[in-house]
């Protein structure tokens, strides 16, 4: 690999930066302690200091010039970050210069200007190191794991994180969702309108067409004169390589997918169903964009606030199981598995406890728990349920009607109940049904079939 | 009192314990951030994680299924012969086995000398079952009546060609001793949920013949806190030793025992900080709470005989496979997370058609039974069953083949496993073999994938669970993904 030697010194920015910044600020305290405490050796060190800061900060200016010509950087943070260091080693030397001719050093507000302008020069330092440290370790990196008081503080200026839209696979335009992204992600840092490397500007569909230097940047249907998917294919090693400077390469996938669109003509417009592709491909974008391949797998949960935290002790000292579904939801299941045996009046009482987090009830587990109607009463206003079950419970087709308020519920366990056809009524009207269990009921063939005529595609147990 | 305890203590603390100290007080500010950082996926999304029982707290993404139970046959048993059907094999029955298909692969020790490697066909037939029309063997019939139910995956493979290497690969991830099982991997991550019974419980047949060792290690907890490991339940009357109190003795005198105990260990703990004392401490709670637990769990007598008819005549007796299944289903439907059966004996080099239906015979009807109770009670939902051995078995015949005899080898390129249940498809065939079933020719399943999906089903990304051990991290599935 050739040698850059303009990155190689470059890279040494993030290292030569912090000499002047350090020697800037001893340069500070230094004056401070002359304001209380006149001494000609101290005024000879803080001259020192302000000659061998400049230098340096005229060092780090330079290489930070170098590095910055590699680009991948934000256009406007950049521009600050640059000038304002520029300015600090401009500063510093003025400093420098005003202090050495006492005359020039008048004194503003009982202070010298050498002193207002060195105080000026941290608070510069203070703004551009910032700007500095949000393009190499990223935005937010201070304040990520800040305390919520001082969040609270700054949280004007947090910006609403970037939520990855996925659009369902089947309306995935295969140019703007897959091949412009991987543009986007790994080559518009140097070709863009700003920078245009190699004449190439790939952010827009226009100047894309209009390709590079070579004019053949991507060619309809042949991938052997693509100069793009030439230079993406190259060996590392090769001169001609893109990404060029070590910068991160096109994964495999990503040069299939690119590969794949030139091949069917690189057309800008085409829906992903309009492509022939085979069950993998499909596969294969769907998890590169995040959507479960067999479409709508993936579980979709409600947000919902958290659930009182004293309510949830209080259930778990009643020897309640309580989960959280994810990690990522407050939702919560709920089972009385451990209190099976309890008496029919703590039973009721617990349920009447849930009530407090009907809104994160999700998932509930009341199987053989002796409860009557006027349980499944309550229980009918936990409309979040998704999933209930009530097997062994002795519950006839009277009680249970009310369950037909839980509209968001998917999966009914009712097995080893008195229920009968007339149940069938109660079950028909809970639209959201999905999956339902009637082992051991009095419920018959010609019931689920009836059952079935009204949900469509439903899953009976009996 | 107490004092003098201490004193015996520290008198007694060794140097590696004081290493250890001393090690850890440095490092007690890393270990802190080290600790909050494992659990960091769960913090800093702001919400509020309930059960923190498991390491994980919640799973990462929603639970598919909540319990499994792992029908582990030992010894490979021959997929020819149960699940995969060949035609070719009875076709070719006798021919040599293509060096075209081998292509130069290892062979056992056993096998490998023999001067011809001779194709065998099923010397039992097959049949189409259910609505999906799976290929099953009439020596499994009561399998066959639930075949709509099941995922059959026909192209698993291992790297392991021996039973205890490969067992270990298994139930571990790694064929060297001493990782933990998958079954404290999850109990780590998840907790238990029914605090009054262990999370992860082991039953091993006692109606199998006993061909091939059977190690506690494989449900041991490896480098995780011991008190993650499988707790095996007896194969016989009394499951668990020592819980009845002897006469004269309440619950309460106990309690009092267990609290002075706990008083010594905590002293203990305070002293050393060894986080195996803590371990000890919960196990006694656990052994406490299993006091009123298990007999309630192993008395069998409120089944009606129809569920004993259903899971078959061997249900009755205690620690057979049978009754196990059927121990199995109470477990879970007290959400039991995790319950292992091993049913031995599956290793048929020789005399397989003789053998291979007794193995059938004492298995396939609890198994089928299993799903179907499960089914019916609602709890497949969210129970995962699995049924599989450690590797598969030849095509050819090991030993000399005659008109009515013939063994098969082992056999890791590919092997037969089937999953029903929490968020398994019903009715499918996952991956495919060749004519000969020697090699997969789609859909290939490593045991590692094997042990991601499962992980999965319960809602752990198995590239986060991970503890660290002997200088780095560990997962389930090491290294793989």
């Amino acid at each position: 690999m050739h040698t850059d030697w303009s990155l190689f010194f470059g890279r040494f920015h993030p290292l030569v930066v912090h000499i002047p910044i350090g020697i800037i600020l001893f340069a500070a305290l230094l004056n401070v302690i002359e304001t209380y405490k006149k001494s000609p050796l101290l005024s000879a060190a803080i001259n020192i200091a302000l000659i061998a800061s400049f230098v340096s900060a005229a060092l780090a200016v330079i290489s930070g010039l170098l590095i910055s010509s590699g680009g991948g950087y934000n256009n406007d943070t950049l521009f600050w970050h640059k000038w304002i260091g520029i300015s600090v080693a401009v500063l510093i030397f003025i400093v420098w210069l005003i202090r050495r001719n006492k005359k020039a050093d008048v004194h503003f507000l009982k202070m010298s200007l050498s002193s207002w302008l060195l105080y000026a020069s941290i608070i510069l330092i203070s703004i551009g190191g910032h700007l500095g440290g949000n393009m190499t370790h990223g935005e937010g990196y201070l304040t990520r794991y800040m305390p919520g008081f001082l969040k609270s503080i700054f949280s004007s200026k947090a910006k609403p994180q970037h939520q990855k839209i996925i659009p369902p696979l089947d309306s995935v335009v295969v140019f703007t969702d897959i091949i412009q992204p991987i543009f986007n992600a790994k080559c518009v840092s140097c070709h863009n309108p700003d920078k245009l490397k190699g004449e190439l500007d790939l952010t827009s569909i226009e100047t894309i067409m209009k390709g590079g230097k070579s004019g053949n940047t991507i060619v309809a249907g042949d991938l052997d004169k693509s100069e793009l998917f030439h230079r993406i294919t190259l060996s590392p090693e090769s001169s001609k390589y893109m990404p060029a400077d070590n910068r991160p390469a096109l994964t495999p996938i990503e040069i299939g997918f690119i590969k794949r669109w030139i091949e069917n003509g690189a057309d800008y417009k085409k829906n992903i169903t309009t492509l022939e592709t085979d069950g993998k491909t499909k596969y294969l974008i769907a998890s590169y964009l995040g959507i479960d391949a067999e479409n709508n797998l993936e579980i979709k949960l409600p947000d919902v606030p958290p659930a009182d935290s004293v309510v949830i002790r209080q259930l778990k000292e009643m020897k309640i199981v309580v989960r959280s579904v994810t990690s990522k939801s407050n939702l919560i299941d709920v089972s009385f598995v451990m209190v099976q045996k309890a008496s029919a009046s703590q039973i009721s009482s617990i349920i009447e406890k849930l009530s407090a987090i009907k809104q994160q009830l999700y998932r509930l587990d009341v199987n053989n728990c002796n409860l009557t109607s006027e349980e499944i009463k309550i229980i009918s206003g936990f409309n979040r349920l998704n999933k209930l079950e009530i097997q062994k419970n002795n519950l006839a087709d009277e009680s249970i009607e009310p369950l037909s308020a839980l509209q968001q519920l998917t999966i009914l366990n009712a097995g080893q109940n008195n229920l009968t056809d007339k149940s069938i009524a109660t079950f028909k009207k809970i639209s959201s049904l999905k999956k339902i269990n009637l082992w051991q009921t009095q419920v018959t063939e010609q019931g689920s079939k009836d059952l079935q005529s009204q949900l469509k595609g439903i899953d009976i147990d009996r | 009192m107490n004092k003098e305890i201490q004193q015996l203590i520290a008198n007694n603390l060794s140097r590696r314990s004081f290493l250890q100290k001393a090690t850890l007080g440095i490092g007690a500010v890393a270990l802190g951030s080290l600790i909050s950082g494992q659990t960091r996926s769960s913090l800093s999304n702001g919400k509020t994680i309930i059960n923190p029982s498991g390491i994980l707290g919640a799973p990462d993404i929603p639970a598919r299924t909540k319990r499994v139970v792992y029908l582990f046959q030992s010894g490979g048993p021959s997929q020819f012969e149960t699940f995969e059907y060949k035609p070719l094999l009875e076709k070719m029955h006798g021919q040599d086995l293509p060096d075209s298909v081998r292509k130069g692969q290892r062979l056992t020790g056993m096998s490998a000398q023999q001067s011809a490697l001779p194709l065998v066909g099923s010397s039992f037939k097959f049949e189409q079952r259910g609505k999906s029309g799976a290929w099953i063997s009439e020596l499994m019939p009561y399998t066959g009546g639930v075949a709509d139910d099941l995922c059959f995956i026909k192209s698993m493979y291992t790297e392991q060609i021996n039973h205890d290497p490969a067992l270990t690969f298994m139930q571990t991830g790694n064929q060297l001793p001493g990782r933990p099982s998958m079954g404290s991997w999850i109990n780590y991550g998840l907790g238990s949920d029914n605090e009054n019974l262990p999370a992860f419980i082991v039953l091993v047949s006692n109606n199998a013949p006993q061909d091939q060792p059977l190690y506690a290690r494989l449900w041991g907890n490896g480098f995780l806190p011991s008190k993650y490991q499988g707790v095996q339940f007896r194969s016989g009357a009394d499951p668990v030793l020592y819980l009845t109190d002897p006469e004269g003795y309440k619950a309460v005198d106990r309690r009092e025992m267990l609290d002075a105990l706990k008083e010594l260990n905590q002293a203990q703990l305070e002293t050393f900080g060894d986080p195996e004392i803590n371990n000890r401490i919960s196990q006694y709670e656990m052994a406490f709470r299993m006091q009123a637990s298990v007999p309630e769990i192993t008395d069998m007598s409120g089944e009606p005989d129809w569920v004993f008819d259903m899971y078959g005549p061997d249900s009755r007796i205690p620690g057979t496979y049978a009754a196990n299944c059927l121990l199995a289903r109470r477990l879970l439907e007290k959400d039991v997370k995790f319950v292992q059966i091993y049913h031995q004996g599956w290793d048929q080099h020789g005399t397989l058609p003789a053998l291979l239906p007794k193995q059938c015979k004492a298995t396939d009807q609890a198994s089928a039974a299993l799903v179907k109770d499960l089914k019916q009670r609602g709890l497949l939902d969210d129970t995962l069953v699995v049924w599989g051995g450690e590797f598969g078995r030849t095509n050819y015949s090991q030993g000399k083949l005659t008109k009515t005899d013939y063994g098969r080898d082992h056999h890791p390129r590919c092997f037969t496993m089937w999953m029903a249940g929490g968020g398994i498809q019903p009715g499918l065939t996952f991956g495919e073999t060749d004519e000969f079933g020697y090699n997969i020719v789609k859909n290939p399943v490593h045991v590692h994938d094997f042990q991601a999906t499962l992980l999965y089903l319960m809602g752990i990304d198995h590239e986060k669970l991970s503890f660290d051990a002997e200088g780095r991290r560990y997962r389930h599935t090491d290294v793989a993904g």
